[in-house]
Order: C-alpha cells, then sequence, then structure tokens
C-alpha cells in the first residue's frame, strides 16, 4: 500500500548538515524530530550550530541509548568536515558509527551499494585509480545520483515516484527534485 | 490452544543471535569478525580485519576494529560493532578521568577491569562483546581479554571472533617469544590472511598495530585479495 509518493526522508538539522533516515517511518519522524531538538539545545547552550562531526557523534550515542529497544532507523549524515571536504557518516539502527565516501541504505541498497562501488569506489576496474581523486564535478556527482535512482526504480518494487537530491556546499544546500517511473 | 497468545508472543520484540526478531520482520547489527593480538620480546602485535555483515549482507567493508582508548590502550572489535564501539568510548572516558583525578595513566589491568565490570553488569541484556585491551604500562606488556559475559583473562595471545579458530591453527604453529618486530607483524597479517580465506565473517582488509613502551603505533592497512595473491603467487603463463 503506497501512503505517499512525495514523502522526504532527508532532514536538515543545520545549514550546512543534513540527515537522512530510513527504515519503519514512525521511529524515522520521532528520531528526526528528536535530533532536531537536540542541536536546538546544542545551539541555546554552545551559541553556535554543531558541526558534522558533533552531529554524528550525537546520532550514535542518541542511537545507543534505545539498544534494548532500538530505533528501526538507517541513518545518514552528510555535511561538510572542519576542513571544508565533503563528510558522509553512516549508521546501523543501534549506532555503530563509520565515515564513508558513498552509501547506499534501504530496501534497494543491496543492487545499489554494488554499483556504488564501482562507479564512485572505482572497485574491480582493473588499473583505473582507486577513489582517491573524488574529482567529480557537482553536475556530474548530480547525474550520477539521478542514474543511481532511475535503476533503483527499475529493479526495486519500493523506489520510484520521485528523488531528492541535495547537495551540501560551502555556499548552503541545494536541492534536484527528480521524476521517476511511478508503477 | 490459544492462537491468539502464540501469535502475539512471535510477534513481540525479542532478541536474537546478533539483531531483534519480531514476528518475520528482522533487523540485523552489524557484526562478525577476526581479531587477535599477541606479546612477544619487543612489544605487542594487534591485527584486526575490517569486514562488518548484517545477516549475510557485507554492511562494511572499511570498519575500524582497533579503538584507539588513549596513546598508549588500543582495544578491539568482535561482536557487535555498536556495542564495542560504545562501551569502549565510555572506557576512554573512565581513563581519562582516572588521569586526571590520579595524575598517572591507568595500567591496562585497571582499563580492563573497569570494562569487564561494566560489561558484568549487563550480563543477560543481550550485549555482544568479545574484546582485548592492549597497552603498555608499568608493569611491562600488557593483554586482557574481556567478554560480554563479565570474563576478563590475562595473556600472551589471545585470537577473537568468528574466524578465531583459524587465527589460532597460525599463530599457534608458527609462534615464538623471541621474534623481530617484522616477524612479529608478518605473522599478525598471515594469521588474519588465513582467517579471511576461510571465514565468511572476516575479510577486506587487515589492519596492523604494534604495540611498544613508548606507545602504539599503526603499521598499515593490507587488502587481503592482494594478501592473496602475494602468498599463492600465480605462475607467469
Amino acid at each position: 500500500m503506497i501512503y505517499s509518493r512525495r514523502h522526504p526522508h532527508i532532514w536538515q538539522m543545520t545549514p550546512s548538515v543534513l540527515v537522512g533516515g530510513v527504515g519503519f517511518q514512525g521511529d524515522c519522524l520521532t528520531f528526526m524530530k528528536m535530533m532536531q531538538t537536540k542541536v536546538k539545545l546544542y545551539q541555546y547552550e554552545f551559541g553556535r550550530s554543531p558541526d558534522t562531526s558533533a552531529i554524528a557523534q550525537m546520532i550514535s550515542i542518541a542511537l545507543y541509548n534505545r539498544r534494548f529497544f532500538p530505533y528501526y532507523v538507517y541513518n545518514m549524515v552528510a555535511g561538510l568536515d572542519a576542513e571544508g571536504r565533503g563528510a558522509l557518516y553512516t549508521y546501523d539502527p543501534v549506532g555503530n558509527v563509520e565515515r564513508a565516501l558513498y552509501r547506499a541504505e534501504g530496501n534497494a541498497s543491496a543492487i545499489l551499494q554494488p554499483f556504488l562501488d564501482n562507479q564512485i569506489g572505482r572497485k574491480n576496474q582493473g588499473d583505473v585509480a582507486g577513489p582517491g581523486d573524488l574529482a567529480l564535478p557537482k553536475e556530474d556527482a548530480v547525474k550520477l545520483a539521478h542514474d543511481i535512482f532511475i535503476s533503483a526504480a527499475e529493479r526495486d518494487i519500493c523506489c520510484g515516484d520521485g528523488v531528492v537530491i541535495q547537495v551540501v556546499t560551502a555556499a548552503g544546500v541545494e536541492n534536484y527534485n527528480y521524476q521517476l517511473r511511478k508503477d | 490452544m490459544n492462537l491468539f497468545a502464540i501469535n502475539y508472543q512471535q510477534s513481540c520484540l525479542q532478541p536474537v543471535k546478533h539483531g531483534l526478531q519480531s514476528g518475520n520482520l528482522r533487523i540485523n547489527f552489524n557484526h562478525g569478525t577476526t581479531c587477535l593480538a599477541f606479546k612477544y620480546s619487543n612489544g605487542i602485535v594487534v591485527s584486526v580485519d575490517s569486514r562488518a555483515s548484517a545477516g549475510a549482507y557485507i554492511a562494511s567493508g572499511t570498519v575500524k576494529k582497533v579503538i584507539e582508548i588513549n596513546p598508549f590502550l588500543l582495544g578491539t572489535m568482535a561482536g557487535g560493532a555498536a556495542d564495542c564501539q560504545f562501551w569502549q568510548r565510555v572506557l576512554s572516558q573512565e581513563c581519562w578521568l582516572y588521569e586526571l583525578r590520579n595524575k598517572e595513566r591507568i595500567s591496562v589491568a585497571a582499563a580492563s577491569k573497569l570494562l569487564a565490570n561494566i560489561l558484568y553488569n549487563y550480563k543477560g541484556y543481550g550485549l555482544s562483546i568479545g574484546t582485548m585491551i592492549v597497552g603498555w604500562d608499568k608493569k611491562g606488556p600488557g593483554l586482557y581479554y574481556v567478554d560480554d559475559d563479565g570474563t576478563r583473562h590475562s595473556g600472551n595471545l589471545f585470537a577473537v571472533g568468528s574466524g578465531s579458530t583459524y587465527a589460532y591453527g597460525v599463530l599457534d604453529t608458527c609462534y615464538r617469544w623471541d621474534m623481530t618486530d617484522d616477524e612479529a607483524l608478518e605473522l599478525g597479517r598471515r594469521a588474519i590472511y588465513h582467517a579471511t580465506y576461510r571465514d565468511i565473517g572476516s575479510g577486506n582488509s587487515n589492519n596492523l598495530y604494534l604495540v611498544k613502551p613508548d606507545g602504539w603505533k599503526f603499521i598499515g592497512n593490507y587488502d587481503t585479495a592482494n594478501l592473496h595473491y602475494q602468498y599463492n603467487p600465480v605462475a607467469a603463463e
């Protein structure tokens, strides 16, 4: 049963940090609102927004606090690190955190993650250079993200209708929305 | 036969091995591993793999299973990834508080006991932690195995995790007290390679650390796929 074709999965915590979560939607909504509240409390206490690594750590602990009745959410935090480079943190439902270059979570994760390993991580391509030179221009990165979701919609029944791509840059967050097959 | 009761019981959330289950829905937590550590004449070698599996899916091939508690103490991660990460971070905080209160670095015995006592309090709750606390203090090299049922053993050689049996095979055959640094590191590397080859829960890459009187040093990250061809060179056509 499709309840909505336009339900967002990415939430903005601060002007430069986005958190995405998939899984049980009840827990996703509650967890995201709880994190937004924690960010506000941080702002009241310290007079500035928390940076990406602080939010990443905060989420890990918040997830582990429910170790014996977990939030059924698979989270990802995207933002800029202290040196201005892109930072991505990924989690399991109980708070194991790892910084990564790319990640796919959700229903189609098992078919998308190998595609990311090959295209972004440059795995299994013989002598081609490793992921070290992630010199993808922004337009190519957005195009790749769009292509990834087109593939997801082709082969996974739960993916489709539309995709929201958000890009975090030093200037702020940009939105790109695309329609996908609606069947 | 109360079918409602049976159905209800199965749909209640219950812990299963490495996860949670409610009826048909199952959440798998990241876990799985081989970790090993051994003392020798010149130091302690710590060698771990880097795979995290969630059920049959490889959730990550780049997990850092050696947790740097402080510049003189290392902890390894085996079992539940989140459990190890969280409680070893708590251990770092406690070790730092000890240093502030006592004006000297905590011993490996005390640090491992702190962790073992915390874990014993959670005995039966379903935590999954098999860790080794490794370090160098004023009594010399320290290596303790600590796990989620409150076990705490000191020793010269341990291997932990789903691939530990394969690692022990290599370690027990080739281990000597008198080894050079290079021989010891090579033994650590080989043991992990063999464990990753045979155990499905271990793989991807090997992280090697060496602990000396002046603290730990990260030696390197070795892809086990490359190690395979190093140890089993393909004859030129």
